[in-house]
């Protein structure tokens, strides 16, 4: 039995449409805040780093860069050496890979194997950075962080149509490595800072990724769970913070108090959704309004025509439709449509799906002379539908809507239906004195409060913002991040493996302008990078878990680049950079409620997986089955997970054997000798493996490609179809061309394949 | 609390367990070192990252058969029967009750009773109407709960909870949870089938989704007719011996590519998996072939009778899966909201009732007949009940606030009836009974306590039950 104190709550919590409501709610407690002792406010990541002097070392000359002065003491101190550097193919393939998703082609390894200048390695790299394909790699990691989606999510999932703008607004600003500054200060405020500006409008879109339900009916619970995805994702994302928790009480590990939480809640607080801001110029708007104008009014006239000549139909046609229907409806019906109360009209327009009569009912019906002039006017209102000018580009983010935000309540445990005192902006509390407080400084239309925020962040004297950027880089390079939980530099998360390498980091970032691509180059030019994944024995034994650097990690192919890599290596990947997301073939049977229209033409669905349409409430099999993370909160980290799903879509999936045909249909094309196995084997390794394959692959390859036919003769007694190579040449046999297929399936399945050394 | 930058690994296995979740499993291999933390984070081999797992006490069930009636079935016209509904008919909620906030906003609407018959059934005396007359034959079997409520007050949330904990997107479901805290007694089939009778349940995937645990707990959806899993025949009609050559290649290269590369156990993982889906392949298909089942066992199902023949069908194979290991199962009635009678409840749930009495009914009678019910945990619900106030006249809207759910076997007391709602029916009173406290209590059965149950993820210990949840401790055997 309940108390009845805790019932009126409860109760309380019912009449308001509370969402968690707990019966063992207590009254609200007073307004008191924790006051951070000083062990608190020094946490190692809340003291702003001081360039290190990097420490001495023996071996000298395995040193490339200050990184590896940093990795190499460590090493050192537990007696232990680095492994050997890794061969150059090996090289060329990792370092294409991390910096472009894709890898290398058989001719990019010969040119790279060629060059014998001493500085071809870094040559490469800055041609990769400068490459369009590295946006499109490191792009993908930030929309992890971003919870990008382009849909709602929820029950209904609404497509929300110019999403991808934003996903495009990232991979440019990679791409012209925008220093990380302004790249943070354009996504949290970007309509304060450049109010005029499209690009910088675009870049909001980071906070319009929140999911939304569209059928949540608990008044103004939809707008305070935008708020609360905003206050979550920014500090997750910029400032390593886990703040979430302070959502309903104060933080049990880290100086975040609860009214913390709901002073940085106040940031955002006239802060709403855009989704119709025009991209065009003015004269281009001005002349698009008067086209769709003029347009749209000879359409409302040939509307107007037809209603008149359906309107004598219409009732009897309905008739049986309106039986079925409650009485308020029918009533609703019979009311003259200018008489019709707004409710009517209301009710109505929930009926309207059950009330249409389909056109060739409707046709039937009709008198001749009626149906004459009819189909006239519809052939008429269809054309001119069908010639409307394309909208212009409309662009969706966030912006304030009034420079006087309403007051932010702290909520009572988190819970909505239990408002509580009302919150001022603020920073959080626990960097009161070491950064300079939070200040309003309004403009007409806009609170400035984000723009006060971003200027905070992107202080070069910040503890968090360059450390936390510059871990993540890290983390992508190298497998795991100097801090490894990286969006957690708090008590709970890890400490730094390597706390002056660290700082080093951070404060170069800051001293380079912020730049990306320069932290790219220092990273993957170093000796550390640049080590054998296959170590030593003694690393091994010592170093098992590889935290002290001691070999390069290998790397696991996201779902993302194992589909790039398929279509690299058949040679049907489309290359065109951005633009709206494309929709692959799905498998049949799978079902999805906000819409899968496969894109018409093939080169669109062989685009890069940047570029398939992320919906929130179905994920693309393949994705989905290699950890592509969930779009409803941001994603610091993926799990890297080896499950028989995968087996299964590589194996028996179409996608799959689609490329192993044009793989096959490759090999065959570029081959001098059609009918030497070891010809075929060798090119099928150059084609898929960018290398050569060693005499015991040759003959294992071989020995496939002879025994194989008979299996398949076997199967065409039973009259099925072979696979066969796209194309396959004249006069080829298509069983030698079928056992060339299964042989080009099983490389693309390979570890090989899927793991990069 | 801090944690050591440098971990070292006790043993092989221990190396193993962390190596093998890659990213994901540094993180947790951070989290490892603390002591605490130890005890509670499962330990996953990497090899075989489904195979069984100690449960954390005493299971009472192997395997749970969830059968979710999706779009709300109505308590007050199945197990809640409330005679002031009949005498009140027509009237007002008493003031007393305050404003009620529903989906439909039918708050202010008149009170409709039911126009179903209630029985006492069986020894226990439970009741329940005219709609689940083969129901009404295992009460002897079922824990009733009438005092069930939740958080959400539409449907994508509420299912979402059901399923997760949350009414909001984005947290591992339930069975993901199991097959992560346990693994699963068969490894050649998977761990968490889901199968659904209609469309697609509102939310989608992500009610059988992994979120951040690692992608192999995911549910496995089982199709219809056809292949039961996606991708699971080799495309139009390789024949096997073929498919066995591409095997046997595709394992020999990969054993000579992991040769020097013998640390990194996620290389033989993959070999693993092509092993296992290779024997899904044979395995899987049989696991549901209904053709073994005699006609006798078909006819309890409802096999025979069109109005329910595709969820008997479900409920059978998921006897035959439960029977093979899998650890959870889980079976959707109406999928696609299809139980939400916000008008001519009759109609609908007439239909729906039709649809589900016989197979759950037989379900629990086969169960039992073969030894199986004491060692499976069949739960019965939707996300909500309905409000006994009635909206367009002949239906009812949403209920979160009080409505029934029933488990049997795996350690549940047979004939309990636990719990009350208010005289309508529109709240639960007496042993509230929510969603945390439902999954506390499968997870108990199952044998995971649900505070020790965790995932580390962004900086918190994540639980199934959030930070409530209590086991219900009043149907246990």
């Amino acid at each position: 039995m309940l108390r009845p104190r805790v019932l009126s709550a409860f109760a309380f919590a019912i009449v308001t449409g509370g969402m968690q409501a707990i019966p063992c709610m207590a009254a609200p407690p007073a307004s008191t805040e924790p006051i951070w002792t000083p062990q608190q406010r020094t946490h190692w990541a809340y003291v702003a780093p001081k360039h290190p002097a990097p420490p001495a070392v023996q071996n000298r000359a395995w040193i490339r860069n200050p990184i590896d002065v940093f990795i190499l003491n460590a090493v050192e101190t537990m007696n232990l050496a680095p492994a050997p550097e890794a061969d150059r193919p090996t090289l060329l393939r990792r370092l294409t890979y991390d910096l472009t998703g894709l890898p290398p082609t058989a001719e990019e390894v010969d040119a790279f194997l060629a060059d014998t200048r001493p500085d071809a390695y870094e040559r490469r790299v800055d041609s990769l950075l400068e490459s369009t394909r590295y946006g499109e790699r490191w792009g993908r990691i930030w929309l992890d962080l971003a919870r990008y989606a382009e849909s709602d999510g929820y029950k209904s999932d609404k497509t929300r149509p110019n999403a991808w703008r934003y996903r495009d607004w990232v991979i440019q600003a990679l791409n012209a490595d925008l220093p990380y500054d302004k790249f943070l200060t354009l996504q949290l405020a970007g309509d304060e800072v450049a109010p005029a500006g499209n690009d910088a409008f675009l870049a909001t879109g980071f906070n319009r990724n929140y999911p939304f339900e569209d059928n949540n009916m608990v008044p103004g619970l939809n707008h305070q769970l935008i708020l609360d995805d905003m206050t979550d994702t920014t500090t997750s994302v910029f400032l390593g913070m886990t703040v979430a928790c302070a959502r309903c009480h104060d933080h049990k590990y880290d100086p975040i108090s609860q009214k913390d939480y709901y002073r940085i809640q106040a940031l955002f607080a006239a802060t709403e959704p855009r989704d119709d801001a025009p991209l065009a110029s003015p004269f281009d708007q001005a002349v698009d309004a008067f086209i769709q104008g003029t347009h749209r009014e000879r359409i409302d006239k040939v509307q107007k025509a037809l209603s008149t000549v359906e309107k004598p139909y219409l009732a009897p046609l309905l008739k049986d439709k309106l039986a079925a229907l409650p009485r308020e409806v029918r009533e609703a019906f019979a009311v003259d449509p200018i008489e019709r109360s707004a409710a009517q009209e209301d009710l109505l327009k929930r009926y309207a799906k059950e009330m249409t009569v389909p056109p060739s009912a409707m046709e039937k019906a009709m008198k001749p002379v009626d149906r004459r002039l009819w189909a006239a006017l519809d052939r008429q209102r269809k054309t001119l539908t069908d010639s409307l000018p394309p909208g212009l580009p409309i662009g969706s983010g966030m912006a304030d809507v009034t420079s006087q935000p309403p007051p932010i309540p702290l909520r009572v445990k988190g819970n909505f239906a239990l408002p509580g005192e009302f919150v001022p902006p603020g920073f959080p509390s626990v960097f009161a004195g070491v950064l300079p407080p939070f200040e309003e400084h309004p403009t007409a239309n806009s609170s400035g409060r984000r723009k006060a925020l971003a200027a905070w962040l992107a202080r070069p004297d910040h503890p968090l913002t360059a450390r936390v950027m510059v871990n993540r880089l890290w983390q992508n390079h190298f497998g795991r991040g100097l801090v490894s939980t990286p969006s957690d530099f708090g008590k709970q998360g890890a400490e730094p493996s390597h706390p002056e390498l660290l700082d080093w980091l951070a404060t170069e970032f800051i001293a380079r302008n912020w730049s990306m691509k320069a932290m790219h180059r220092l990273m993957v030019t170093s000796a550390t990078y640049r080590q054998s994944s296959t170590p030593p024995q003694k690393s091994l034994q010592d170093d098992p878990e590889n935290t002290l650097y001691t070999r390069m990690f290998r790397r696991r192919l996201e779902g993302e680049a194992v589909r790039d890599s398929l279509l690299a290596v058949s040679g049907k990947l489309d290359n065109r950079l951005g633009g709206p997301s494309v929709f692959p073939d799905l498998p049949p049977g799978i079902e999805t409620r906000g819409g899968w229209t496969r894109s018409s033409s093939e080169s669109d669905r062989n685009r890069r997986s940047i570029y398939v349409f992320v919906r929130r409430n179905l994920k693309y099999p393949l994705f989905d089955a290699f950890d592509i993370p969930d779009t409803n909160t941001t994603c610091a980290e993926r799990n890297i997970s080896v499950n028989a799903p995968q087996a299964l879509m590589l194996l028996n999936s179409e996608l799959v054997l689609d490329q192993a045909r044009s793989l096959a249909g490759r090999v065959l094309k570029s081959s001098i000798d059609r009918n030497d196995p070891r010809t075929l084997v060798t090119l099928a390794y150059r084609l898929t493996f960018s290398r050569a394959p060693s005499p015991a692959e040759l003959d294992r390859g071989a020995r496939f490609l002879e025994e194989q036919p008979a299996l398949l003769n076997a199967r065409a007694e039973r009259s099925k179809k072979p696979d066969l190579p796209t194309p396959l040449p004249d006069g080829h046999s298509p069983t030698q061309g079928a056992a060339l297929v299964d042989y080009c399936h099983v490389l693309l399945n390979l570890n090989e394949f899927v793991f990069v050394d | 609390m801090r944690i050591p930058h440098v971990v070292f690994p006790t043993n092989r296995r221990d190396f193993l367990s962390k190596a093998g979740l890659g990213f994901g499993g540094l993180a947790l291999a951070a989290m490892l070192a603390d002591e605490q933390a130890r005890a509670e984070v499962p330990e996953i081999d990497p090899l075989h990252p489904l195979s069984t797992r100690e449960p954390h006490l005493p299971a009472k069930a192997k395997s749970c058969i969830f059968l979710f009636m999706e779009g709300g079935p109505s308590h007050i016209d199945l197990f809640d029967p409330k005679p002031a509904l009949d005498k009140h008919h027509g009237e007002s909620l008493p003031p007393s009750f305050g404003k009620i906030f529903t989906a439909m906003g039918v708050g202010g609407n008149t009170l409709m009773k039911s126009r179903r018959t209630f029985a006492q059934e069986g020894q226990s005396g439970m009741w329940v109407s005219d709609w689940y007359p083969h129901v009404a034959k295992v009460v002897d079997d079922l824990a009733l709960i009438r005092s069930c409520w939740a958080d959400g007050v539409n449907h994508v949330g509420s299912v979402c909870q059901m399923n997760t904990g949350s009414i909001l997107a984005g947290r591992p479901s339930l069975g993901s949870w199991v097959t992560y805290g346990l693994g699963t007694e068969n490894q050649d089939l998977p761990a968490f089938v889901v199968m659904n009778d209609a469309g697609e349940p509102v939310g989608g995937p992500r009610n059988w989704g992994n979120s951040w645990l690692p992608a192999t707990f995911q549910g496995t959806p089982f199709r219809k007719d056809g292949e039961p899993i996606l991708f699971l025949d080799p495309p139009r009609g390789v024949s096997d011996s073929q498919q066995r050559a591409k095997l046997s290649l595709i394992s020999e290269l990969d054993r000579r590519h992991a040769e020097p590369r013998a640390d990194d156990s996620r290389l033989a993982a993959r070999v693993a998996a092509y092993e296992l889906a290779y024997r899904m392949q044979a395995n899987a298909p049989e696991a549901i072939d209904l053709n073994q089942e005699t006609p006798e066992t078909k006819r309890l199902y409802g096999l025979d009778d069109p109005r329910c023949r595709d969820y008997a069908a479900m409920c059978l194979r998921a006897r035959r899966l439960v029977e093979r290991g899998v650890r959870f199962v889980q079976l959707y009635c109406g999928s696609g909201s299809q139980w939400d009678a916000h008008r001519d409840i009759e109609g609908n749930h007439g239909k729906l009732c039709a649809r589900s009495d016989k197979p759950v009914a037989g379900l629990i009678t086969d169960l039992k007949r073969r030894g199986l019910l004491d060692q499976t945990l069949v739960v019965w619900g939707g996300e909500f009940g309905r409000t006994p106030m009635n909206e367009k006249s002949d239906g009812r809207d949403h209920n979160p606030y009080g409505f029934s759910m029933f488990m049997a076997g795996g350690g549940i007391k047979g004939g309990v009836t636990h719990g009350t709602t208010d005289e309508f029916g529109l709240r639960a009173v007496e042993g509230r009974a929510h969603v945390h406290d439902i999954h506390a209590t499968i997870l108990n059965q199952l044998g995971l306590d649900h505070k020790r149950l965790i995932f580390p993820h962004d900086g918190r210990d994540e639980k199934l039950t959030v930070n409530g949840g209590r086991v219900i401790r009043e149907i246990l055997a």
